[in-house]
């Protein structure tokens, strides 16, 4: 792994050399990205946005079986403001639903996340590098319904609550375009409702922990 | 759904009216993020991610318990090359890893997916945004253990992408794509030994960001 982030630091070295103008940092300018899933699980993929209309199935020799139809859409924007000189605020989004059903069958197991949270940035503009602090907040929920062998799936809802502080530094790779890397400390919490032997009590699931990302933000 | 549409075609409309030119002449770079829509797999949304997450359980008024202690990390680097104008072609990856241990059961389940494959994309570059054409290809193996047992399954995935790029600036574009992709995992029947293979095919459809330097 130490030599894998070593490459990567060359390479950003070698990224900087190339270095055009700077982005602009003003106030009334527009930062785009891509909502960071780092801390939850779940399969977003790498894209803006994606939708997948797909078939599963197995194959042995000339047989095949288990056949399902996998739908899944997500879209991860992060879009924010530069309300003063070197600090943006934003909002971060998060939408996912996937579904699996087999071919022959009439249940359908979905799942169904949405969340949305503000992010407040401050850079601190260097001569060639932007070190920068950020903020985020992320609140939502999930729901997932497995078929049963009833007329009604079982539902589970959770809750999400999730909240990250990071340092980062970010390279400039052009006029409207840096290059982020940032190392910070996120915490995300499920809530929902167990049941045990008849009685309802409250269930969380917490993750947290340091995370290291990088990525790339546009500026408009 | 059709909100998201509608406000989607908004945000197209409104980078579209932005002018600027990319460059698409032969010499240039091109980098993105790999696409993971084909690949099952909690494959995170940056470019690359590493974590160190501890989860832990509360049931109810009673203190939180550690449960799982995670190691996650994904790189997922996508760079081509103009090898003559308007044509570029590189190479895209997967290297993406989990390993979770159970602090109850001190038992350890790791998953590492490794990725490698060419691309090639042919842009017809007009006045205000570029239509394109790609294909892409990535081979790689997923490789898991559990208690004692390991598994290895080889994987591969094909696509062929139309969409077009819009450009946000000198060295950004916005790129929708729409294609056809499949992807197949094989595996041995530890019964059997017969070779099963588990196949994923469809249409999809995806927004991203290019860079050009």
């Amino acid at each position: 792994m130490k030599s894998r982030l070593f490459t990567i630091t060359a390479a950003l070295l070698v990224a900087c050399g190339a270095m055009a103008q700077p982005p602009q940092l003003e106030k009334g300018n527009i930062m785009l990205g891509v909502t960071s899933s780092a801390s939850m699980e779940g399969s977003w993929g790498s894209d803006l946005m994606s939708l997948g209309i797909m078939r599963t199935k197995y194959t042995s020799g000339s047989d095949s079986f288990n056949e399902h139809k996998a739908r899944s859409f997500s879209l991860i924007p992060k879009g924010g403001y530069f309300i003063m000189d070197n600090l943006s605020a934003g909002l971060q989004a998060l939408f996912t639903r996937s579904s699996l059903q087999h071919v022959d069958s009439e249940g359908k197991w979905t799942s169904t996340s949405s969340a949305i949270g503000p992010w407040v940035r401050y850079y601190y503009p260097l001569e060639e590098l932007y070190p920068f602090a950020e903020l985020e907040v992320l609140a939502g929920t999930c729901v997932e319904k497995e078929p049963t062998s009833g007329p009604e799936p079982d539902v589970y809802r959770y809750s999400l609550f999730s909240t990250g502080l990071s340092l980062g530094v970010a390279v400039p790779l052009g006029d409207m375009l840096t290059f982020d890397i940032m190392a910070g400390y996120l915490r995300s919490v499920w809530k929902n409702k167990s049941d045990m032997e008849g009685e309802e009590y409250d269930f969380s699931e917490i993750y947290s922990g340091p995370v290291i990302r990088m990525g790339f933000i546009v500026f408009l | 759904m059709k909100e998201i549409s509608l406000t989607i075609a908004v945000l197209l409309v409104s980078f579209a009216t932005i002018t600027a030119q990319p460059q698409l002449e032969k010499g240039n770079l091109l980098l993105g993020g790999t696409s993971t829509v084909a690949l099952s797999g909690s494959i995170s949304s940056e470019l690359m991610s590493l974590g160190f997450i501890k989860i832990k359980y509360k049931y109810g008024s009673d203190s939180a318990e550690d449960a799982y202690k995670l190691t996650s990390y994904n790189f997922l680097p996508k760079a081509g090359y103009f090898v003559i104008d308007n044509l570029a072609a590189g190479l895209q990856a997967v290297v993406s890893g989990y390993t979770e241990k159970d602090l109850e059961y001190d038992e350890t389940y790791k998953e590492r997916t490794v990725g490698i494959g060419p691309f090639v994309r042919y842009y017809y570059p007009l006045d205000k945004f570029y239509p394109f054409a790609e294909a892409e290809l990535l081979f790689g193996t997923i490789r898991e253990s559990w208690y004692d047992d390991d598994e290895k399954t080889p994987f591969g995935m094909v696509g062929i992408m139309v969409g077009a790029a819009l450009p946000l600036g000198d060295n950004v574009t916005l790129d929708a794509a729409a294609g056809y992709l499949r992807s197949s995992m094989k595996n041995t029947d530890p019964e059997t030994e017969e070779k099963v293979f588990f196949i994923t095919s469809g249409f999809s459809f995806r927004i991203g960001f290019t860079i050009y330097l």
